[in-house]
């Protein structure tokens, strides 16, 4: 047990002095975390910023109002709010990339719309010229034909509900004509899922898929500074003269696992913390574990065997610190980028999908959606820390095997 | 079994190696022993087999044939019972580098089993002998060449073992650091220690070997004390000669 305590303090001495090491483990994973949710927050999660100009201010501008505001990724803002009362300044506002789009509602909207929905009761059309009233969207030139397209119907469908409820008010109740009074609800309710097997209870953000995702590859990314300890000891003879010594070579490499899990811990909470703390003040969402943490302890102690046994293969199978630089990087990237690190397994091509499942932070990211987005339990996580504690074994098997073999 | 229980420390007979896959031994029938006390130089030109031996000896290798008793215990049916007794000093600085030299001492002392309070004793009693107090609290790499050798040295013996392995442990230092390194070694001799020791100079083993075997392409050329060995020639006046002859270049 002292031999072991006495490994490990020696093994969390040599990170601690290790400058660049400490660099590598906990800034890089901190600084791609931070970016890539800025980078993608808008990409996820798009906030659209509206200037609606209500010339109207009326029962229909209101309710146009009204309806973008509650619609979801919107932000509506009236122009008299905002000191923009003219169809010129709305649509200079839009042209300065201040809002996405500007939307003009011009005035008497509203009486116009009653007076063609009696007219529609009446079974009368109206003097031609006089059938349709004209508003306005201003786009801003840089938004794509998709989201024109999107924002144009989901217009559209806010002014058909309204030319429909006012005709059947005028054609049922005539007189119980109430300006201002709030649309009613909706009879059928869309429910927006995703098409896919994984199965998500609530819509992944950038957030919650980069921040175990980038935690998981800074623990992957331990096997660089392992491999290179095991392969400075192995050229400047320490691990023959440790070979010679009354201890057995387990404890030599328990000691260095320990250590590297412990570093692994404190790098999850140090990436959690920041997508805790730091992440509002730079307008993205605060990073939550809604599900159980012991769930999540267990998926980051599994990851973190699995990735410091990698890292001892990688140091024992490598001939020299140069190609462990190289492999170790190289084959942690691949694995990232198969385990939808960089791109979400769920944004991938079937196929792709398919071989996914071969990578290790596909395992342990899989466990982050079960308690995120899934809503699952302790139990739910177990059979990916499984699969994970057993390809550290593998590895290790193979370090022992090279181990054994190599001359 | 305690070491001073016997005079050999170490009794090799019949030694041969050869590797998976080679058509020749890089080592063939040796035989030696070594007394408590004394420092036996083992010499031999590159690819002579030293290395080899020396590691079959400290049981990092298993050997194709023969046998390696150290204090009496066999030290291939054995390793781990052998390992106590011994240590292996390698030529290259063996330590952690980002580590103090006292951390270093530490690590390695409590791998050999010792003690805390034991541990803190002997760490003073050696950084004293090999007048290492001064540097104790650096990390091993802003330390001259000369220190990092002693710190290497010093990190073997802090578990009084019955036989060091000196693997040319001068190699790369000037005169001075040297001498005084060859001093430290002498004293650990009179304070009962026995040393393998491989060099490749012939003056410093000539100094400090008391015994002394000529190896080269796994052959034992010539074994005994040093000074009979050189007399005994008749025409050697010194082990720099005798080196050369025996080894033919």
């Amino acid at each position: 047990m002292e031999r072991l305590a006495g490994t490990l303090k020696k093994e969390l001495l040599l990170l601690i002095r290790d400058r660049m090491g400490l660099v590598l483990l906990f800034v890089m994973p901190a600084v791609l975390v931070t970016i890539i949710c800025l980078v993608q927050a808008k990409v996820l999660n798009p906030t659209t910023r509206v200037l609606v100009l209500d010339n109207d201010q009326n029962e229909v501008g209101q309710i146009i109002f009204k309806g973008l505001k509650d619609a979801d990724n919107i932000i509506a803002v009236n122009g008299t709010d905002v000191g923009c009362d003219t169809e010129a300044c709305a649509k200079s506002l839009v042209n300065k990339g201040e809002y996405q789009f500007s939307i003009v509602i011009p005035q008497g909207c509203t009486g116009f719309a009653f007076d063609r929905a009696r007219l529609f009761a009446l079974g009368q059309k109206g003097a031609p010229g006089t059938r349709t009233k004209q508003i306005t969207l201003y786009f801003d030139p840089s938004v794509q034909g998709g989201f024109r397209a999107a924002v144009l119907s989901a217009v559209s469908k806010v002014l058909l509900c309204l030319e429909y409820e006012i005709k059947l008010r005028q054609a049922v109740f005539p007189t119980d004509r109430r300006p201002g009074a709030a649309p009613a609800a909706p009879w059928f309710d869309i429910k927006e899922a995703w098409a896919t097997e994984f199965g998500f209870i609530k819509m992944p953000t950038s957030v919650q898929q980069n921040v175990p995702a980038w935690a998981l590859f800074g623990i992957f990314f331990i096997c660089v500074p392992l491999a290179g300890s095991m392969i400075q000891e192995r050229e400047n003879k320490t691990q023959d003269r440790l070979k010679t010594m009354p201890v057995p070579g387990f404890i030599l490499i328990l000691g260095k696992i320990v250590a590297y899990i412990c570093v692994c811990l404190i790098q999850f909470f140090f990436v959690f913390l920041i997508g805790k703390f730091a992440f509002p003040l730079l307008g993205l969402p605060a990073f939550a574990v809604d599900g159980p943490w012991i769930a999540v302890l267990i998926i980051i102690a599994a990851c973190a065997v699995a990735a410091a046994n990698y890292g001892i293969m990688l140091g024992q199978v490598a001939g020299s610190y140069e190609q462990a630089l190289v492999i170790g990087p190289t084959t942690i990237v691949i694995a990232a980028a198969l385990g939808g690190i960089i791109v979400p397994v769920y944004l991938m091509p079937g196929p792709m999908q398919v071989i996914s499942n071969l990578s290790p932070l596909a395992w342990a990211l899989d466990a982050f959606y079960d308690i995120l987005l899934r809503g699952k339990q302790i139990n739910d996580v177990l059979p990916e820390a499984g699969c994970l504690v057993l390809f550290g074994a593998a590895a290790s098997g193979i370090s022992h095997i090279s181990f054994k073999y190599k001359k | 079994m305690p070491a001073d229980d016997f005079k050999s420390v170490l009794r090799v007979s019949g030694l041969g190696k050869r590797y998976p896959g080679s058509q020749k031994d890089v080592l063939s029938d040796l035989n030696l022993r070594v007394e408590k006390g004394e420092i036996f130089g083992l010499l031999g030109p590159n690819g002579a087999g030293k290395t080899t031996t020396i590691s079959i000896l400290s049981t990092l290798i298993k050997p194709t044939r023969g046998s390696v008793q150290i204090c009496g215990v066999d030290a291939l049916a054995h390793p781990s019972e052998v390992r106590p007794l011994i240590s292996l000093i390698p030529q290259e600085i063996a330590l952690f580098s980002k580590l103090t030299g006292r951390e270093n001492m530490g690590y390695f002392g409590t791998l050999f089993g010792l003690k805390k309070a034991d541990l803190a004793l002997k760490i003073t009693e050696i950084l004293a002998l090999f007048e290492l107090d001064a540097f104790a609290d650096q990390p091993i790499t802003k330390c001259s060449g000369g220190i990092q050798r002693r710190f290497n040295i010093a990190c073997g013996i802090l578990h009084d073992p019955a036989l060091i392995f000196l693997d040319e442990p001068t190699v790369g230092m000037d005169v001075h650091s040297r001498n005084a390194l060859l001093d430290r070694i002498r004293q650990l001799s009179l304070k009962g220690g026995t040393l393998v020791y491989t060099t490749h100079y012939m003056e410093e083993a000539e100094k400090i070997c008391s015994r002394i075997l000529i190896m080269d392409k796994g052959i034992c050329l010539a074994q005994g004390r040093t000074n009979d060995l050189i007399s005994g020639t008749g025409k050697c006046r010194n082990l720099n000669e005798l080196f050369l002859k025996a080894t033919g270049k």
